[in-house]
This record gives C-alpha cells, sequence and structure tokens, in this order.
C-alpha cells in the first residue's frame, strides 16, 4: 500500500425517486426550460445533502430554507439548506468533469459553507465531492475543496479530548488503565524474542523446567559477550527465566552495570516479566489505533525505573498489518504544558512510499509532572495523556 | 489488499469505537461517516438493479446509523447487518409498487416494453394551472408593488436601483450581476455590495411575500 498515491475517494450515494419527485414538482413551477434545471438540480443537491446528513445523525430542515420557498426560488439561483440550530448550508450542484463549482453572488453570504455535490449525467446518483467554509468569488475550485469531517465539525459539538491521565506509577505496581494490553496479546510473533541458539531456548513456555536452558543463556550475559548478544539473553530470559533467584540476580546485575541504554531497557522489561514487584523492573503496554482508514498502528508505551525515583519513559509506534509500514508524515510528538518537547516524522522515499516500520521517542520526564503523546496524521490526531 | 476477514474486522472495530461517543459530538459523526464510505466502497452490500433501490439504501442508512447500538457483533458481521435491512426496505417498496400497479390501469407497461418505474407515475403533478399561478402571481406581486415597499428599498440613494428593479432583471431571465452593475454604471466596491444588498434587505421581502401566500412547499 503506497499512502501517498492513495486518493481520497469521495462518497457516492444514488439518488432516491421520492427526491427526483420533488425535485420534477418545483421545476414543474418554471417558467422556462433553464430555470427548471436549475431548480431541478439545486433541489437535488439539497435534498441528497440532507439524508447524508441525517444518516449521520445532523438534524436538517430543508423546509425552513428558501429553496422551499416557491417565490424566493424564482428571484435567486438557490440551494439552502438549514442545519437546526446552526445556520444554513449551501448545496452547489456541479456536473461530472466540472472543475470549479459556480457560487451565485446573492448565496456568498449567511452561510455556514458550501458542499459541492456531483450529479452524475442522468441524475440518478451524487457525489460529495466536499466543503468549504467561504466562497469569496462566483467560483469555487473543486481541487481545493475540505473533506466533509470538516463540514461534520461546523455543525457538531466538540467534546474534548479525553484528559483522563494515564499514572505510570501505577502501571509498575501492575495496575493499568482500560485500554492498555501486553503487547504480546496484540502483536504475535514477539518480534523481541529472537531465538538464539537452539530449539530448546525457542519453544520453551516458561512454566516448564528450564534449568537446562537457562545456564547458557546466563552465560551469555557476560561483560565479555558482544552487546547484542546480552541484549537478547536478557529478551529470552524475559520468556524462559521463571521467578528464579539466579536470573533475577542476573538481570538486576545487568541493568547496574551495563554501559548500554538498550540493553538495560531489555533488561528491565524482562525482570517486568518475571518479577513484576521488583524495584527495578519495567513494564510495557499497548494499544491498536485506527489513526485513519486502513490505516492500524500499536502504539507502545514502556517504562523503566531510574536513579531519584524517576522514569524512563519510552513511547514507540509500530505499523500492523499486511503491510507493516508507517504511513509518511504520520507524526509522534511528546508534549508537555502544551509545548512540543520532541517530535518524529515517518519519511518516504523519491516516490512517496513509506519506508519506516516503527518510531520511537525515549525521554526521562521529572517525577510527577505530567505529558501528551500525539499521534497526528493529516487532520487526525490522537492525544493520550500521561503523569509520569 | 486487505483480505475479507480483515475488513469485517476493522469494519467491527469501528462500529465499537463510534458507540463510544455521544451521538452529537465530531468524533461520532467523523467515524459515521468513515463508516458508510468503507462500506459502499466495499461493494459488500446487497445490490437490486431496481428504480427504488436508492430510497431503499437511503432508508437503510439512515434507520442503522442511527440506531447501531442495536447490531450484536456476536451474532453477524456489520455488512449482513445492513443488508438486513436492506433487503427489508426493497421488500416494501417493491410490494408497494405492485400495489401501485395493481391499483392503476397498465396502459404503460403494454405500449412500451421499457421496464418502467411504477413510482414514477405515481404522482403526476398538480393540476399544472396552480403552478403557474405562482410564478404569475409573484411576478405580478413584484411589478405591481402594492404596498410601495419593493421601490421604497433602494440601494445606496439610488431610488432607479430598488428590490423591484432587481428583481424583474433577476427573474424570469437571470441577468448578471456583472451586466447589472455595468447598466446602473456601478463602481467595484458598489458591484461587490449589490448582490449583498439583494441578499439582505430584498430577498426577504419575497420570503415574506412567499409564506403569506402559503407558497412554501411540505
Amino acid at each position: 500500500m503506497t499512502f501517498a498515491a492513495e486518493p481520497y475517494t469521495p462518497l457516492s450515494l444514488p439518488i432516491t425517486l421520492a427526491d427526483r419527485q420533488t425535485a420534477r414538482r418545483f421545476a414543474a413551477e418554471q417558467p422556462n426550460a433553464t430555470k427548471a434545471e436549475q431548480v431541478y438540480r439545486n433541489t437535488l443537491a439539497v435534498l441528497s445533502t440532507s439524508h447524508y446528513l441525517e444518516m449521520l445523525g445532523i438534524a436538517t430542515d430543508p423546509q425552513a430554507g428558501d429553496s422551499w420557498n416557491a417565490a424566493v426560488r424564482f428571484f435567486a439561483d438557490v440551494a439552502e439548506l438549514p442545519i437546526v440550530g446552526y445556520g444554513s448550508l449551501e448545496c452547489r450542484p456541479v456536473n461530472v468533469d466540472e472543475r470549479a463549482c459556480y457560487v451565485p453572488s446573492e448565496v456568498q453570504e449567511e452561510r455556514l459553507g458550501y458542499v459541492v455535490v456531483q450529479l452524475d449525467a442522468e441524475c440518478e446518483a451524487v457525489t460529495f465531492l466536499g466543503f468549504t467554509e467561504t466562497a469569496n468569488s462566483e467560483s469555487i475550485k473543486i481541487n481545493q475543496l475540505r473533506s466533509l469531517d470538516d463540514l461534520i465539525d461546523c455543525v457538531s459539538r466538540s467534546y474534548p479530548v479525553q484528559t483522563a491521565f494515564a499514572d505510570l506509577r501505577q502501571w509498575l505496581d501492575n495496575a493499568v488503565e482500560a485500554g492498555w494490553e501486553s503487547v504480546e496479546s496484540l502483536l504475535t510473533p514477539n518480534p523481541d524474542l529472537i531465538p538464539v541458539r537452539g530449539q530448546a531456548v525457542a519453544e520453551s513456555p516458561s512454566t516448564t523446567d528450564n534449568t537446562a536452558a537457562i545456564a547458557p543463556v546466563l552465560r551469555l550475559l557476560q561483560p565479555n559477550q558482544a552487546e547484542t548478544i546480552r541484549r537478547h539473553a536478557a529478551s529470552v530470559l524475559g520468556e524462559i527465566g521463571g521467578d528464579r533467584p539466579e536470573v533475577i540476580y542476573a538481570l538486576v546485575d545487568l541493568i547496574d552495570n551495563t554501559e548500554d541504554e538498550e540493553t538495560r531497557w531489555q533488561a528491565s522489561l524482562s525482570l517486568g516479566k518475571l518479577s513484576p514487584n521488583h524495584p527495578l523492573a519495567g513494564v510495557r503496554r499497548a494499544k491498536q489505533l485506527e489513526i485513519a482508514e486502513n490505516v492500524e498502528i500499536l502504539f507502545i508505551v514502556a517504562l523503566m525505573p531510574k536513579s531519584k525515583g524517576r522514569l524512563g519513559v519510552d513511547i514507540q509506534i509500530e505499523a500492523i498489518g499486511s503491510t507493516p509500514i508507517l504511513p509518511p508524515d504520520l507524526t509522534l510528538s511528546v508534549l508537555a504544558n502544551g509545548v512540543t518537547r520532541t517530535t518524529v516524522t515517518a519519511r518516504s522515499d523519491d516516490q512517496g512510499v513509506g519506508i519506516d516500520s516503527a518510531m520511537r521517542r525515549r525521554f526521562t520526564p521529572p517525577a510527577g509532572t505530567d505529558f501528551q503523546v500525539k499521534i497526528q496524521w493529516r487532520d487526525r490526531e490522537v492525544i493520550e495523556s500521561f503523569i509520569a | 489488499m486487505p483480505s475479507t476477514d480483515d475488513f469485517h474486522q476493522s469494519i467491527g472495530r469501528l462500529v465499537a469505537q463510534i458507540l463510544t461517543y455521544p451521538p452529537d459530538s465530531a468524533q461520532r459523526r467523523r467515524l459515521l461517516n468513515q463508516l458508510v464510505r468503507r462500506v459502499m466502497q466495499s461493494g459488500k452490500l446487497w445490490k437490486e438493479y431496481k428504480p427504488y433501490y436508492g430510497d431503499a439504501l437511503q432508508q437503510m442508512w439512515e434507520y442503522c446509523l442511527t440506531h447501531l447500538e442495536e447490531y450484536d457483533p456476536s451474532r453477524a458481521s456489520v455488512t449482513t447487518w445492513l443488508n438486513y435491512y436492506l433487503k427489508k426496505r426493497l421488500r416494501y417498496f417493491r410490494d408497494r409498487s405492485y400495489r401501485e400497479l395493481k391499483r392503476r390501469a397498465t396502459p404503460y407497461t403494454t405500449s412500451e416494453n421499457k421496464d418502467l418505474d411504477p413510482l414514477d407515475r405515481v404522482s403526476a403533478p398538480e393540476d399544472i394551472e396552480p403552478v403557474i399561478d405562482i410564478w404569475q402571481k409573484t411576478l405580478k406581486w413584484v411589478e405591481t408593488d402594492p404596498d410601495g415597499i419593493l421601490r421604497a428599498t433602494c440601494f445606496r440613494k439610488r431610488p432607479e436601483i430598488n428590490a423591484q428593479t432587481l428583481f424583474l432583471k433577476r427573474f424570469p431571465s437571470e441577468t448578471p450581476w456583472k451586466e447589472i452593475a455595468a447598466d446602473f454604471d456601478l463602481d467595484e466596491a458598489e458591484t461587490k455590495d449589490l448582490p449583498k444588498f439583494y441578499n439582505r434587505k430584498c430577498l426577504p421581502l419575497l420570503r415574506n411575500f412567499g409564506s403569506s401566500q402559503g407558497y412554501i412547499n411540505s
């Protein structure tokens, strides 16, 4: 899937017989064919938009508008759709392949905005091309229209984003807010579990006796081993180590003595799996988010206790699904006190095809402070708040 | 391309997500908008080439989207649930058109083999007389201006540019605003203001006339 090349396909719906009857009735009142055609198309545009908004739960009242007043309809090229409690929309019809939409001067005022509705040649289907709040001339360019989501925002209540803070210290006590799950339950197979040397390691569930398997893995934690080997060994111990004193001791020793931040994270998270209540135990939880149509990501938060009562925080987003690539321009930001502290954006190649499968930010906020994580793509954003 | 299972799961999750937001929230409506687009574009809705298909579809969507909480994910996929209501509406329209056909004589279908839409013939427009009456009466009111209110509504101390003259330039033939402005020798700012004047001061007079005459459609 190449996100950049994927065009937004506007919604099409068939025009109802009932609407065509109404439009014909209005058109039949007109003194000439040109005016009749105009009234016919305007009426279809208003009724189709009305139905669509009603489907979304937006109450409309076409009868209260100028398009339902026969006298006004003669003297103005009007397609007014009153939205209950908000004001009026103007629903302008265009033909297939028209690149601009005509907005008569007399309807350029006192409107919440303009919906551009394409009627097919037989007036049997409508396509909602888009929305704009202002019309400063008699012509609106189709390719500059915004999506209907903008219209929805204009005529809906805006509820504040849920500002319930996730208390990360509670996470360390295994009290995790609803909606956050273990990464393993959301993501299989676990990419962190990289088989190291021999099938016994890769297959053993932690409940069986792993004594024979553990000893060689423990040796891989020694300082003379390559750092990547030590890190993998720490990861494996998280799976097979059980609550054994020698494993706990080895992981704590690794946390205390490694120079490598990555290894320390891995050791702390493994410790968290084996002995969740250990003071150095880390924790990792994830949430699946649908950032746009067919664009699902995993939002992962990992924590590691640090010195002076502070928490290391690791924020990661990972692409999931059949093509695990993050859409280009997807942005991950961390905010504190309303100010963006750190941000990272998914990249694309020369063809605009996404190339990143994951993004991460690590930081250590002052104890007791709150921060927000914002995930943004195009006009969608998800904000989650945390207390460190 | 995502598989069918992926599609059903993803749509199911979308519905679950929609139900977490209040009905008048922008969040819920944006997701509903997404749901309609995705389902319509998936091609997974039941299709029948009947003239009333659009009516049935519209009624199905309006009912289902405003009763989403009735959807039971343990019983069927979202599209199966939607199709159940769609077929129900289609049955209703089919039965109705049979009844209409039975009630009426059927010269239409015998004289022409084309599959004519029975509903198209149900309500012939009201008598043509009163229909023409509306625009003639309205035009007469504009021309005579019995209360003098149209002529008294003028543009910027220019008595010759008033609601009556403007109405007559816009109907029955729609003289473009630029042409009207040129006729009256207006400068650029005035040219811009003239349609606003028409909208703010003139159309309300017509609106009142239309209401007083009962020219509001139902």
